[in-house]
């Protein structure tokens, strides 16, 4: 345990050493501006607006850290060939894989909570001009609670596939994959096999099923409508979709795990 | 009472492109073991197999046959890696972080912790002449820096087998001396060191004992009595030029 | 000094070519781009595409929407049917990126009755905006506004309007609603609606007014239930209103609260010279 905690250390160290991250903040400042600009766009319903810029940039910035993050550290590790050397480390293969993640997945966090409370009292200000609609402030807090489960799940198969390629930018390729499928799956399912289309070859039904079966549904995790709109939304539900991401991201670590354990590092 | 390293028969394939996904035998049938406190050389020529034997003993690579034991456990164990340090060819760490963290993150996971962790880090920065630079990044640090990092991680904490791959590449003549020194005093303190270098000079100075690798095969052990007699220069060819 | 004057030059030249050829080009990328408002994808590809951003997606196309429309406005007061097919579009678009995002409703809406008349491609929306959105009085009360206004369907005008003040609590809309209902001739709703809004209504003039039209709907609904009783009776209209009086169906011809008299029309629908609207009265 100890090991793990010493290896997430250090990740989040490189993550936060990151120049990428250093820009980020920086946009994340000019962006503060990008609220009242929408504010002053706005023709009804001022604080659901306000908010959903709130969520969806919150949700853009961490989604592209964590590929920025991935590919910088992966990069490091398989191309440079620095996990031979870490490999040779007291540290177990299994917590090189696990600190990684908790390491990415705190960066993470702290990004995610950093923008909305940054954003918090803007937001505030602004909607008391116009409230013209309600705002749910549980709701805004436990919004990242869901953007932390889909990234979990990212970093758990970017971290899969660096087991099983040479390269890193392979990886982080494929990590993008499953998200831009992991988003279209339901849409895509329904549109083929809901009887939208017209009629598709049988291998095409399979593939398009067995593809739901396998990838993670990562639109489950999009509830920013849900939130902005106050739409029924179950604690139920809510801790069903947290449980998904959350059992889904172990099982694919422990598979990384395994794997890991006998691949050769060359 | 174990021995350091243990190998018989080793052997180990890899799969290349080149030879029409053939495979390329890296060691054919090594045998060979270190002693505990023994300081033992690995010579040959570029592709001899020298990095691969090193790579088998850290368990980052597996052998297709024959058998390896470190410290009495299988390589790759928790319990070995803790007993044991490694210096890459060419060392490449994360160059956002800094030698103190690095230092400072290696002691930890050796069961250093505190004060004397704090300790240890300083005195080993010092031996190696970075104590000024140890809060500047990595990525500012020049080739000879990285390798005076490297000897610091391989060194602190006193373990008990030091695994040192081409350990001098990129010193200037100082740095090869500070290199030399902290080995033998390594040596001499407990350690037993297993290090590889194409430089002859070096491995005389330091070694007991010294193995010749060629195309994968041990060609000779040549013991203590006959380093003393003759220079492993000529040994060294003479043994490669019967192949 | 070399290396500061080459900066400084290539400073003023980027400041040179951003007052000059750049605004030209703008202006004819701006013009372009009233082009590329038409060019929307289906709704379903536009929604996979927007992924996780598709109240921001939904948000701009909105914008753009907007921007478009009000410039053909500074070029010509009536818009160009092209307007209304783009219109249309986006709504459909938007409407499937986001579902709940009230303000493409709203200009939907305004714009396809008013501009071109297609009230029924309006009320479509409508009724996709009160699918998601049931708890907006506000959707309601606008289909309502569109039966009654445009199509002269009082009934469902009356109905709908009827819908948002339940959802509202608006004695305003409760009473606008009756009196649509009335048009249609529900007048036992429109007077449910009323008595109701009586015992809601908090300011007293407000509920003297209320109780006045409610006291004019009895009359009425009194009137028409004499109607009623004739057609059973006779099998037929009445002539006129004194019939009923002669028939004994009624006692007398009941008095209309707001001055006027009450009368029956060919098809024997009550009505009144006053026809319910205050007359303004002033006092000397």
């Amino acid at each position: 345990m100890r090991d793990i905690l010493e290896f997430t250390r250090i990740t989040l160290k490189q993550s936060t050493r990151l120049r990428a991250f250093y820009s980020a903040f920086v946009i994340t400042l000019v962006s503060l501006i990008g609220l009242f600009v929408i504010y002053s766009f706005s023709m009804f319903e001022i604080p659901r607006i306000l908010e959903s810029y709130v969520l969806s940039y919150t949700n853009f910035i961490v989604l592209l850290m964590v590929f920025f993050t991935l590919f910088s550290l992966l990069q490091y590790d398989i191309d440079r060939k620095t996990l031979q050397y870490v490999i040779a480390l007291p540290l177990r293969r299994r917590d090189y894989i696990v600190g990684r993640y908790l390491g990415i997945m705190c960066f993470s966090a702290i990004i995610a909570y950093g923008i909305i409370v940054l954003f918090y009292p803007f937001l505030i200000l602004l909607m008391k001009q116009r409230p013209d609609a309600p705002f749910n402030v549980v709701r805004y807090f436990t919004y990242p609670l869901f953007l932390l489960a889909e990234v979990s799940l990212i970093i758990s198969f970017a971290l899969l596939f660096t087991t099983l390629s040479t390269k890193s930018i392979i990886s982080v390729i494929s990590t993008v994959g499953v998200y831009l499928i992991g988003h279209s799956l339901d849409e895509v399912k329904e549109f083929l096999l809901g009887g939208h289309a017209q009629e598709i070859p049988l291998f095409s039904k399979i593939l398009v099923k067995g593809a739901w079966y396998i990838f993670p549904n990562l639109s489950l995790f999009d509830v920013k409508l849900r939130m902005v709109y106050n739409l029924q939304f179950s604690f139920e539900e809510a801790l069903m979709i947290i449980i998904y991401g959350i059992g889904y991201t172990l099982a694919v670590l422990v598979i990384t795990c395994a794997l890991f354990e006998r691949k050769e590092i060359l | 009472m174990y021995r350091s390293v243990e190998i018989s028969s080793l052997t180990k394939y890899y799969k290349t492109k080149e030879l029409g996904l053939k495979k390329f035998k890296a060691l054919n049938n090594v045998s060979l073991s270190v002693d505990k406190g023994e300081s033992f050389g690995l010579i040959g020529l570029n592709g001899a197999g020298k990095s691969t034997l090193i790579k088998l003993i850290l368990g980052i690579i597996f052998p297709d046959a024959g058998e390896i034991r470190v410290m009495g456990e299988l390589p790759g164990e928790i319990l070995v890696k803790r007993k044991l340090s490694y210096l890459p060819e060419n060392p490449s760490f994360y160059e956002s972080l800094n030698a103190e963290e690095i230092l400072n993150f290696i002691g930890r996971l050796r069961g250093f912790s505190g004060k004397d962790l704090n300790k240890r880090v300083r005195e080993i920065l010092d031996k190696v002449g970075l104590y000024a630079h140890r809060k500047k990044l990595l990525r500012k640090y020049s080739r000879g820096m990285l390798q005076r990092l490297g000897l610091a991680q391989a060194f602190i904490g006193n373990p008990e087998l030091v695994i040192l791959d081409e350990p001098l590449n990129g010193l200037d003549p100082l740095g090869r001396k500070m290199a030399r020194d902290l080995i033998i005093e390594a040596n001499k303190e407990g350690s037993t060191i297993f290090f590889t270098s194409h430089i002859l000079e070096d491995i005389e100075k330091i070694c007991s004992r010294v193995g010749i690798l060629h195309k994968g095969e041990l060609l000779k052990i040549v013991e203590a009595p006959e380093l003393q007699e003759k220079p492993l220069e000529d040994i060294f060819l003479g043994v490669i030029e019967q192949q | 000094m070399r290396r500061l004057i080459i900066i400084l030059l290539s400073v003023t030249f980027i400041f040179v070519i951003n007052l000059t050829i750049m605004p030209s080009l703008s202006r004819k990328h701006r013009n372009l781009k009233k082009e590329y408002i038409k060019l929307f994808f289906s709704p379903s590809f536009e929604k996979w595409s927007a992924f996780e951003w598709r109240t921001m997606k939904g948000f701009f196309h909105t914008v753009n929407l907007r921007v478009y429309l009000g410039k053909l406005r500074e070029e010509t007061p009536v818009l160009p049917p092209e307007a209304e097919t783009v219109i249309v579009k986006a709504t459909e678009v938007v409407s499937c990126i986001n579902p709940y995002y009230y303000d493409i409703y709203y200009i939907a809406n305004g714009f396809l009755t008013w501009d071109f008349g297609n009230v029924e491609m309006a009320n479509k929306f409508l009724f996709k905006a009160i699918k998601y959105r049931p708890r907006d009085w506000f959707f309601y009360f606008l289909l309502g506004f569109n039966y009654f206004y445009f199509l002269k369907d009082y009934k469902k005008g009356g109905f709908y309007i009827k819908k948002a003040a339940e959802i509202r609590r608006s004695p305003f809309l409760s009473s606008l609603a009756a009196r649509l209902m009335y048009a249609s001739g529900r007048t036992e709703v429109a007077i449910q609606i009323l008595r109701s809004m009586i015992k809601n209504a908090k300011e007293e003039g407000w509920r003297k007014s209320l109780s006045k039209r409610l006291k004019a709907l009895e009359r009425v609904l009194l009137i028409e239930k004499a109607v009623e009783q004739y057609r059973l009776k006779f099998h037929k209209n009445p002539r006129d209103i004194n019939e009923l009086v002669d028939k004994g169906l009624l006692k007398e011809i009941p008095e209309d609260p707001y001055g006027g008299i009450f009368y029956l029309d060919e098809d024997g629908m009550v009505k009144t010279t006053s026809n319910f609207t205050e007359r303004f009265q002033r006092t000397p």
